[in-house]
């Protein structure tokens, strides 16, 4: 069966998206970076094809020691797929001055710098498979062109995730050509997980829902491989 | 005489530009030479921060320098971010209003073909978004943003400099005084060519 490293799934979306593959009887790395959170613990007492690894995307050295991890239980990886993001509480805002600049790097450093290194660190395991396929899980913040009229929200994240959107578009003119397919996903606006398993009353979805849409999305062929473009869960384009 | 801020008076094409706002009577700071207690109005604010490193060029198999990427980030957008925020209170109080920043059309996630340049790329999708972002926030104040490429590599810089002076002193879309062709109402980005550049 197929493989797949999931980052950030602690929670959340990549939490689902463990559910997902695991259900449909592939092997799944899952990158763990918070201590508090134990649900991929109860996840692997359920499933012995559940790898946890510890892997924080915004240290090179964490995503240098996953790889390591990895190749000890396998040599290939089939998919990979880039979720975990830095949102934070965050002061950056005109007119607030002074706008806290190294939150601008810090989201950055791990939002747009960490699936680069993380796909470069993982090529050797990528190039020994057949299907290389490269997902990444960005936002309606990353678009340039709808985020005109959005007022007020703090800078880093949008600027992070646009330059994320950046670098993919550049991967994908380089490694496109060699064989690799790319998927980019904006979720909509998910429910919070607690470490308890509850979910938040606010935002409109459930991540076990959306990540049923994004694991259908992420595994099947599309007609169009050539095309980068980024996709809702509603299965729409958006501009860059 | 009217105030202007221009980021450096470094390289041809920001001396170039200099050279042409004092040549129609402009009064052009340079931000790094401005004491901290110079609170006079200032019309615009000429941020033509623009910086490749000449490291960038690695590709995802020729090893990603984190440090390069870092510091372009550093030097393309923070410097940006906090220049505006230096300057904001004496933009507000000048009458221009008016922001220009410097870009490539090779930093549009549309059009790039590059395979390398993750850097520069990057640090500019970034500022484009910042301007979005801040065009938002300031365009209700009467504030006007201005994104040029200047084409370093296919024109000279005294010409980008007469274009990115046109471009930044007219209102754009109004040069034949027809308000149905006003193009005020969105962030574009230019090059020295006039031509206009996706995202």
């Amino acid at each position: 069966m197929p493989n797949v490293l999931i980052t950030g799934a602690d929670r959340g979306l990549g939490l689902s998206l463990c559910k997902e593959y695991l259900q449909r009887g592939w092997t799944v790395f899952a990158g763990k970076f918070m201590e508090d959170f134990t649900l991929l613990e109860d996840l692997q007492a359920q499933n012995t094809s559940l790898h946890i690894l510890w892997l924080d995307v915004g240290c090179e050295d964490s995503i240098n020691e996953a790889v390591q991890a990895i190749i000890r239980t396998t040599d290939h990886l089939d998919m990979l797929i880039s979720n975990a993001a830095l949102m934070g509480d965050v002061k950056c805002k005109l007119y607030e001055p002074p706008m806290e600049l190294e939150q601008v790097w810090d989201s950055f450093r791990v939002n747009a710098l960490g699936p680069l290194l993380l796909v470069e660190k993982f090529m050797p395991l990528l190039e020994k498979s057949k299907e290389k396929r490269l997902c990444f899980v960005s936002s309606e913040v990353a678009c340039i062109t709808l985020m005109q009229h959005r007022h007020d929200s703090p800078y880093p994240y949008p600027m992070s995730k646009a330059a994320m959107n950046m670098g993919i578009r550049i991967m994908h003119n380089y490694l496109h050509p060699k064989g690799y397919t790319f998927r980019l996903f904006h979720p909509g606006w998910m429910k919070k997980r607690a470490p308890d398993g509850s979910l938040s009353e606010t935002a409109l979805y459930d991540p076990d829902f959306i990540g049923e849409i994004a694991a259908k999305y992420f595994d099947k062929n599309l007609g169009d491989e050539h095309r980068l473009v980024m996709v809702d869960y509603n299965g729409y384009e958006w501009p860059w | 005489m009217k105030n202007i801020v221009i980021a450096a008076k470094e390289t041809d094409f920001e001396k170039a530009l200099a050279a042409v706002f004092t040549r129609e009577g402009y009064h052009v700071h340079s931000a790094s030479d401005l004491p901290s207690d110079f609170n006079e109005p200032i019309e615009y604010l000429l941020d033509t921060t623009d910086k490749y490193n000449e490291e960038d060029t690695f590709t995802l198999t020729g090893g990603i320098n984190a440090d390069v990427i870092e510091q372009t980030l550093r030097e393309n957008v923070l410097v940006s971010m906090a220049l505006l925020e230096r300057f904001l209170p004496q933009l507000d109080a000048g009458q221009g209003k008016r922001l220009f920043y410097i870009s490539s059309a090779e930093a549009s996630i549309n059009e790039t073909h590059a395979e390398r340049g993750y850097g520069y790329r990057m640090s500019k999708a970034a500022l484009h978004q910042f301007l979005q972002m801040t065009w938002n926030k300031l365009t209700p104040k009467g504030y006007t943003l201005r994104l040029f490429d200047p084409m370093t590599e296919d024109v000279l810089p005294h010409a980008a400099a007469e274009a990115a002076y046109h471009y930044v002193t007219r209102r754009r879309g109004m040069e034949n005084e027809d308000g149905r062709r006003d193009d005020e109402d969105r962030l574009v980005l230019r090059d020295a060519f006039g031509r206009a550049h996706g995202w």
